[in-house]
């Protein structure tokens, strides 16, 4: 029961230094991760890194400055370095023959080294503050304390403020960029706003994620949120979302196992996430699979009822109950499926057995004639309106049976009337 | 031969474009009046997209002018409407066919405002010009090219411009949405609207247009069609490209050279 104790105590906000790093990382995850969505559409991803390594060199310089780990200057010093970064791989690009992404790979290397060197000089500046600058590399939640509160808040509130008010700026040009130009949208300063929202919420979060994973907490919420709606509203939210989400579980992870780093747990919890969203969601991997799955049984219970009238409509005795050899006779069947198939049919209560004889209910003597119905309507039309030839139209029926809706049979049947017999001369059932 | 017109709606002087300082359009100097249907066609490259970028000022360029309604776009904005070419966008983008559509109310309102009734009214009634409304809720990748084309002519539609700029609206689309765009384009021309429209197809532009530009890196006419559609102005257009400008594009682009002296 420890683990209910620990999880009792955690939520109940006893603990001050659980509290701060709680609070901030929450900030922080709920900012990038809302952030991301306009990074993933504006296919702007890889500039996140660029901007999360340019950040060291800035850190250091701002701990030079403040001869401590004074959050204000650190946070400063990485926004400026990351609008160095961002204005690098602006000018590389533009002015030479560098593409856009070796100019980023470029940037992020060069700005990367000459922070690790700065770091290095610190620690053997023998200054005693510097002490946990390196964390920045992999990121530590454990070390935010209260001053950091109030950073962080006031970035991430300037982020809550930006992304509302320019709500339709970002929609419209990160849809049609073309469009929103003509209709007297400023491109480039929106572009410069999604930069400086990247720097923001970059700066603010290696303290927690550190600059290796940074990108992950930016990128990952948004591409998961992609999965699960088809607007732009929610998939803000939702990328919010699972970044909190993801941010309390990686806290709460080391806060049971101290031995467990927050920042990684955070972006393995979001990982998980993109991976359940991958099979799960209604584009999933998963759900395509379950579709498929009730689609064959959909044929598999539709064809042994057809088969089980059909016998019938022969004798003209549709009612009578037969044994499964009679099934089988008619039509053959693989056993197993035929059973699956009558399974089926008894749970949809459209065929009941007593004592090893099967036999149609009224319900499933209507649904049985309503899909022969369609798939002679459906031999006719073809024939009918697509010239094609009487015996070439039955495959295409088969699977058009099950999956006519009834909309389109009433189409069907306003098209061409009540016709008696379709090409084959078999009677077309309809209801009495 | 360019017919210029006394007040025109829309004015371009001695326009070049260049990319990467390679003039693509050479000089390009024409008047269109008010309420025509023009069609501007030519061979693949003929700079006719990029015409129509420049006018909409989404391209620098290199040297010359355009005027619309006698001034700058700059002024006149709220005036024009731009379809860019569908392959332009993101069709994945999670956004609904209604929303794109009433992307286009923002032509004339300020982005930070929210969408009124009337906007709102607007923007379905656009919807049921181009016979699309039953996919209003639709997520816009579940469109046929068509389907996406007839979107984007909505959003035109309901930012209620004077003058339509096109850019290949037919490409791509199916019969049942060539027919209803061209429905609509005669409707906007019957409401006094001007339509440019970047074609391809010469035989149906016969039908669709009643002013041709010809284009091949530069304006080979401009006219009604019945003055223009001529077998030497064709050869013109068709008959390959003018090596001379090929050649000499070549070496400003070599020389990085400035296109004009000042």
């Amino acid at each position: 029961m420890d683990f209910w104790k620990d999880l009792i105590y955690f939520f109940s906000f006893q603990d001050t230094n659980i509290t701060n790093v709680l609070f901030g990382t929450i900030m922080l995850g709920f900012t990038c991760g809302i952030v991301g969505v306009l990074v993933v559409l504006n296919k702007k991803a890889l500039i996140v890194d660029a901007v999360s390594h340019s950040i060291l060199p800035g850190i250091c310089i701002g701990f030079m400055l403040s001869g401590f780990k004074s959050p204000v200057y650190l946070i400063s010093g990485g926004i400026i370095a990351g609008i160095i970064a961002v204005y690098l791989v602006d000018w590389i690009s533009k002015t030479s023959r560098i593409k856009k992404d070796a100019s980023i790979a470029i940037t992020l290397s060069v700005m990367f080294s000459v922070g690790v060197i700065f770091l290095n000089i610190i620690q053997h500046s023998g200054n005693g503050n510097q002490s946990g600058l390196s964390d920045f590399l992999f990121g530590k939640a454990a070390t935010i304390v209260r001053n950091d509160l109030y950073v962080f808040g006031t970035m991430s509130a300037l982020v809550l403020t930006i992304i509302p008010l320019f709500y339709q700026h970002f929609k419209i040009a990160l849809f049609d960029p073309e469009f929103s130009k003509t209709i007297g949208l400023n491109h480039q300063f929106i572009q410069g706003l999604i930069s400086g929202l990247i720097i923001i919420s970059t700066a603010i979060g290696i303290q927690t994620v550190g600059i290796i994973l940074m990108s992950a907490l930016i990128i990952t919420p948004a591409s998961s949120a992609f999965f699960w709606t088809k607007n732009f509203k929610k998939s803000i939210l939702i990328s919010g979302l699972f970044a909190t989400l993801s941010s309390i579980a990686g806290v709460f992870i080391s806060y049971l196992s101290p031995d467990m780093p927050t920042g990684p747990w955070i972006i393995v919890s979001l990982s998980s996430i993109a991976i359940f969203s991958a099979f799960f969601s209604p584009k999933g991997l998963f759900t395509k699979n379950i579709k498929a799955s009730k689609n064959t049984k959909k044929m598999l219970s539709d064809n042994v009822l057809k088969n089980l009238y059909k016998i019938g409509e022969k004798e003209a005795e549709t009612t009578k109950a037969r044994t499964i050899e009679e099934i089988l006779n008619y039509r053959f069947t693989p056993l197993n499926e035929l059973k699956t198939g009558l399974r089926l049919l008894k749970t949809k209560g459209l065929a009941i057995e007593a004592g090893g004889l099967w036999m149609l209910t009224e319900k499933g003597i209507s649904e049985a004639k309503r899909i022969i119905r369609i798939h002679r309507l459906w031999e006719l039309y073809m024939q009918k309106f697509m010239q094609i030839q009487s015996d070439h139209v039955h495959e295409s029926a088969e699977t058009i049976e099950h999956i006519m809706t009834p909309q389109l049979e009433a189409e069907l049947l306003k098209l061409m009337g009540k016709p008696v017999n379709d090409p084959h001369q078999q009677n077309i059932p309809y209801e009495d | 031969m360019i017919k210029q017109v006394k007040n025109p709606i829309v004015e371009v002087h001695d326009l070049t474009v260049a990319y990467d300082n390679k003039p693509v359009l050479w000089n390009a100097d024409f008047s269109i009046p008010k309420g025509k249907m023009v069609g501007i066609v030519g061979p693949n490259g003929a700079g006719k997209s990029t015409l129509l970028k420049a006018i909409m000022g989404l391209i620098p360029i290199a040297s010359g002018f355009s005027k619309i309604l006698n001034k700058n776009l700059k002024q006149v904005r709220h005036k024009v409407a731009y379809v860019p070419q569908k392959e332009s966008v993101d069709w994945d983008f999670p956004t609904t066919v209604l929303d794109v559509v009433e992307m286009g109310r923002y032509g004339k309102k300020s982005l930070f405002k929210r969408l009124n009734r009337e906007d709102k009214q607007v923007a379905v009634e656009a919807l049921k010009k181009v016979k699309m409304l039953d996919f209003a809720d639709r997520h816009i990748s579940e469109l046929s090219g068509g389907q996406q084309q007839r979107v984007f002519i909505a959003r035109a539609l309901a930012q209620e411009a004077e003058i339509y700029f096109m850019d290949e609206p037919f490409s791509g689309v199916d019969m049942a949405s060539e027919k209803a765009i061209v429905d609509i384009l005669l409707q906007l021309q019957e409401d006094g609207k001007t339509i440019f429209v970047v074609h391809h197809d010469l035989q149906s532009a016969m039908d669709y247009f009643d002013w041709m530009i010809f284009l091949n890196t530069r304006i080979v006419a401009s006219g009604p069609l019945s003055e223009v559609f001529t077998t030497e102005i064709l050869q013109n257009t068709y008959g390959g490209n003018l090596s001379m400008l090929e050649q000499i594009g070549q070496i400003y682009k070599e020389k990085q050279f400035p296109i004009r002296e000042s």
